[in-house]
């Protein structure tokens, strides 16, 4: 991966972005595409939106959503401890003993999740039986440092542990945000060749129920959606491919074939697969979980669209951990996919 | 029944559309539309839309779902056996010794899904109900190379169970649900066509893809439609087969005429068109409270583009999302006759309201 | 809160709304499921939504047995446990019935072991001879409400059946009676909106906020008080009935309306609650209205009900009035052509 590309990828990783609490995120994202794309805009609730080539009507976007999982305070205790709630599919299980940042109006306060092995802690808490500590004297004092409401993340960080392959925690989906804007960047040098209007948006609020993408399909309205999003690598011990498929890191970005993805965009990126000498894997449709694609394809009339994804190890937990090439990948394949399409193409299913 | 429709029914009912694969049963209810059609469209996806009196007002969509259940290849085992997911609602108890089509993109390959002689599990105390993963197909094939020649992972996979009268009222067949709804919606187009000069209502007949998983047709059609009133065509549950308590399920019977559906999405301006209609060609009417146990297109369309006036009609069923899904056709032709009477008596201007 | 309004059968409690809003309001409309909206200054902008759902849960006929006992399944999220030995009324064509849902004597049932309770395992007795005579009576898909009537249990605490949610369709009625007495002040279009069939699975807010197109909205819900015994405040958030009307963080709350409402109730010194964001998902009209149209700022404010979802549900009559008073203070507060934005 390019220095500049893997630098504002570390950044974005390295930034917390929990639903509903983008900002900081989507500045970082909104900054790197300002320098290729046309138009950035931004809506109501924080979705930004980069265009090329705004004047061209047929409309290709590029989903990735830049909001991660991670919890919220839900309670301040007499004692000065603090209960929070999940915002998105947290696995209460994997948060004892882990260290946290709250991230308050002032400022990242830090704690841990406390696990004593001499008190009554359970080894499969609930998530309300589960408390930070943040060293505050009293509830008062708790309370001046911590508002209900503020958003919590766990603060591991990024590192490359071995050639290509990374670990953060939330590649999902920081990476995919971070591939719609490297398909900008890639693109803006030949846009002279693009026949279509690449949009690529940074949505927020996919981990709490796909609410970003649902505002966006209905404001841009375009004739092809693009969801870049993790899927599952099944290639560690323990996992059943006859009941999860076979998906590896370092394969390729993957395309998922059924239901959402339309006939037309898989065979299209297949095809541009084996011309540009891109490896990619593929899947049945998601059985387990849902992409931006959902909303996308149904909700504003019917929108061509289709998941690309980058196969992912441990995703939702604090070491996911990616091929950093198979995201190379997928922004080159939507690249050419995008340089592909003819002014006015139509992708229609043949009755 | 018509001729011509029993064997547009029985042609549609032998034809694999399981859901996002809908293209050659649409095929065909396409080519049979457009006999009485004034257009025939279809979208990016492959929903198809019939009208007939574009320039009529209201516009009244009638709504049935062309996919079916079915499976999918997920993945090829080395030893050549295929392992599948599920495309809908399918029940993993019925599936063993079933015989399967896969639709490869060089056309069908056979397949079984393979249950153990009971010779070999004698003893082993009750059978526990199987997984879907722990369920493979085998097509016969040496290994996973040799499979690979033949299938690709994503293949969609339906049963080869097809279409035969019990009676001569009573048909089984794989997934009635819910190619009859589709068949109603044209045949009631059909019917209206021939009293055209009676109707006022524009009539969009719409045959939807993808309900099974997720009502997505509907959603798309009712957006890029817009109707002011929708009926809906789908299979409801028979109770009245050994094991189904009518306290918790209601109480509908085969053979005596469609269902309505009271409350919910059911509006009580389209229940009162649709009493009065069944009246007038006096077909008895069943009545139900609103599906408590599963949804309809109907739940994707009244609440969509600020809200559309829908009523379900019920065919009832016996054994559905199984491979002997049965019905009575009389219910089913006066499920189409309600809707064409329903369509011709409504007049130009016509609104739905609640009376408040 | 007498009035029968089960979700999509609504109409008598819309009627009483309607009257109400008809002496305030510019314009009155419905939709085609009943949805009642009542717009104050249509030329103003934003355009802001006011959202409380009339309809409540209840129970709808299924099934008449042939001893003339009625079975029935649930409108909304009905627990069985507080059904047996409930007086009900059922809405027929021809008028209301009385009828009861029995519960078998302890008597019979000491030495029996503990089943979970479900809805089928209960009947309701009208007092007919038998299937044919009930049937004349009641019909499938009658729907049916339990009997309870609002009352005072002290000087601010009340109780009644389903002040979830015609306690927030009072509110926006309220709010903008409220906005209206001081309408010169008026910059932007208010629309109160009497919701139905929220407990179905936010149906009529799905509806409203495609017709209505609003540039921002505030939701009025019961929110899930915490300070009766059995419930645990590190799980669900401090709720207290008495300490003011509940702002939520974050999803669905936009944090310009959320700063708005600090900021409004500050200087009319009404004390507020906060909580997280309620954590299911699609569980007030919030969620209907945000995605919905391209994105809609929308915040919820909550006032805390003790035992939601039954017969006897309590709150405080003064954190309703000061929601009101909150949210036609916010309306008043909003600027001419305002815009609701997070600040990236």
């Amino acid at each position: 991966m390019q220095r500049g590309p893997l630098t504002f990828l570390k950044k974005l990783l390295t930034t917390p972005t929990v639903s509903g609490h983008e900002t900081t995120g989507q500045r970082l994202w909104i900054d790197y595409v300002r320098k290729f794309a046309d138009e950035v805009t931004v809506d109501s609730y924080g979705n930004a939106i980069a265009v090329l080539k705004p004047q061209s009507k047929t409309k290709v976007v590029i989903d990735g959503h830049i909001d991660e999982i991670g919890m919220v305070v839900k309670h301040i205790t007499d004692g000065g401890f603090i209960h929070v709630q999940q915002v998105g599919g947290v696995n209460p299980a994997l948060l004892r003993a882990k260290r946290v940042d709250i991230h308050t109006a002032r400022g990242p306060v830090r704690g841990v999740f406390g696990h004593s092995g001499i008190g009554n802690a359970k080894n499969d808490p609930k998530m309300h039986e589960l408390f930070i500590d943040i060293a505050a004297k009293d509830s008062k004092e708790a309370n001046r440092k911590v508002a209900v409401g503020d958003p919590v993340t766990l603060v591991d960080d990024f590192e490359i542990i071995n050639r290509q392959v990374a670990v953060a925690r939330a590649f999902d989906d920081r990476i995919g945000a971070w591939v719609a804007a490297e398909t900008i960047r890639r693109l803006a040098s030949a846009r002279a060749r693009l026949r279509c209007s690449v949009i690529a948006t940074s949505s927020v609020q996919e981990e709490v129920g796909l609410r970003g993408a649902s505002m966006n399909v209905f404001n841009i309205r375009p004739h092809v959606f693009f969801a870049v999003d993790v899927t599952h690598a099944t290639d560690t011990p323990g996992i059943n491919r006859q009941q999860h498929g076979k998906t590896a890191i370092g394969d390729g970005p993957t395309i998922q074939l059924g239901r959402e993805n339309h006939p037309v965009l898989t065979k299209m990126l297949r095809n541009i697969a084996k011309r540009k000498k891109i490896p990619v894997q593929v899947e049945a449709f998601l059985t387990i979980g849902a992409t931006n694609a959902i909303p996308a394809y149904s909700t504003a009339g019917d929108t061509p669209s289709a998941v690309v994804s980058i196969a992912t190890r441990y995703i939702h937990t604090a070491t996911e951990m990616i091929d950093l090439r198979d995201a190379d990948r997928a922004a080159d394949l939507l690249k050419e996919f995008c340089l592909s399409v003819k002014a006015g193409q139509k992708f229609k299913v043949r009755v | 029944m018509r001729k011509q429709s029993f064997d547009f029914l029985k042609q549609l009912l032998s034809c694999p559309t399981p859901s996002g694969h809908e293209a050659p049963g649409q095929k065909i209810w396409c080519q049979y539309a457009r006999q009485f059609a004034d257009k025939v469209t279809t979208d990016s996806y492959g929903n198809a839309i019939a009208v007939l009196n574009p320039k009529g007002s209201p516009k009244i969509m009638l709504d049935g779902h062309i996919d079916e259940i079915g499976l999918m290849i997920k993945h090829i085992n080395d030893n050549g056996f295929l392992s599948f997911q599920t495309i809908g609602g399918v029940d993993a108890s019925l599936l063993r010794g079933k015989r399967v089509n896969i639709h490869t993109a060089k056309g069908v390959v056979r397949g079984v899904i393979g249950a153990i002689a009971p010779h070999l599990t004698r003893g082993e105390g009750e059978p526990k109900p199987p997984k879907i993963h722990d369920m493979t197909i085998d097509i016969g094939a040496k290994d996973a190379k040799a499979a690979r020649k033949r299938v690709a992972v994503g293949d969609p996979i339906t049963f080869v169970d097809d279409f035969e009268m019990l009676t001569d009222d009573l048909a089984v067949a794989r997934a009635l649900d819910n190619r009859v709804g589709t068949w109603a919606a044209i045949e009631a187009l059909r019917m209206a066509a021939e009293k055209r000069d009676d109707l006022h209502c524009a009539v969009y007949a719409c045959s939807s893809i993808q309900e099974e998983v997720g009502s997505r047709g509907a959603s798309m059609n009712v957006f890029n439609v817009r109707p002011d009133a929708a009926f809906v065509l789908e299979v409801t549950h028979a109770t009245d087969s050994p094991g189904i308590n009518a306290a918790q399920h209601g109480q509908v019977k085969l053979g005596e005429g469609p269902t309505i559906s009271i409350g919910r999405e059911n509006h009580p301006a389209l229940l009162a068109r649709l009493r009065d209609a069944a009246k007038a060609r006096k077909i008895k009417l069943q009545t139900e409270a609103f599906s408590a146990s599963g949804g309809t297109d109907a739940m994707a369309i009244y609440s969509a583009v600020g809200g559309v006036p829908s009523a379900v009609i019920g065919v009832p069923t016996r054994y559905m999302h199984s491979t002997v899904e049965m019905i009575s056709l009389r219910d089913l032709q006066a499920a189409a006759d309600l809707l064409t009477e329903a369509c011709l008596t409504i007049k130009a201007g016509d609104t739905f309201r609640m009376k408040i | 809160m007498n009035a029968p309004t089960p979700s999509s059968f609504e109409t008598a409690g819309q009627r009483v709304w309607c009257d109400y809003v008809r002496c305030f309001a510019d314009r009155v409309t419905t939709d085609s499921y009943g949805n009642v909206a009542a717009v104050l200054n249509p030329s103003g902008r934003p355009v802001v939504l006011l959202d409380g759902h009339i309809d409540e849960i209840g129970l709808m006929v299924k099934y008449i047995n042939d001893k003339g006992f009625i079975y029935f399944q649930a409108i909304g999220l009905v627990s069985p446990k507080i059904l047996p030995a409930q007086r009900v009324q059922i809405h027929t064509a021809k008028g209301p019935i009385l009828g009861v849902i029995g519960a078998i004597p302890p008597h019979q049932t000491m030495d029996d072991e503990k089943k979970d309770l479900a809805l089928h395992d209960l009947a309701i007795d009208i007092g007919a001879a038998d299937g044919k005579a009930a049937a004349r009576r009641v019909s499938v898909g009658d729907p049916i409400t339990l009997i309870s009537q609002f009352a005072m249990l002290s000087e601010d605490v009340a109780v009644a059946r389903a002040f979830d949610d015609r306690a927030g369709a009072w509110a926006a009625a309220e709010a903008l009676r409220l906005v209206a007495a001081r309408r010169r002040e008026l910059h932007c279009c208010v629309v109160a909106c009497s919701t139905v069939q929220e407990e179905y699975g936010i149906r009529g807010a799905m509806m409203n906020v495609f017709n209505i197109r609003p540039d921002a909205a505030v939701v009025i819900e019961t929110g899930i008080a915490t300070d009766s015994p059995g419930l645990d405040q590190s799980r669900w958030g401090r709720m207290a009935v008495g300490d003011g009307p509940v702002i939520m963080i974050g999803r669905e709350n936009h944090p310009a309306l959320v700063r708005r409402l600090r900021k409004v109730a500050k200087g009319r010194k009404i004390k507020l609650q906060e909580n997280a964001f309620f954590f299911q998902q699609d569980g007030t009209n919030a969620s209907a209205i945000y995605p919905a149209v391209g994105g809609v700022p929308t915040a919820l404010v909550s006032v805390c009900t003790r035992y939601i979802h039954s017969p006897v549900e309590v709150l405080s009559i003064k954190d309703l009035r000061q929601t009101a008073e909150l949210i036609a203070a916010v309306c008043l507060d909003i600027k001419k052509d305002e815009a609701f934005r997070v600040e990236v």
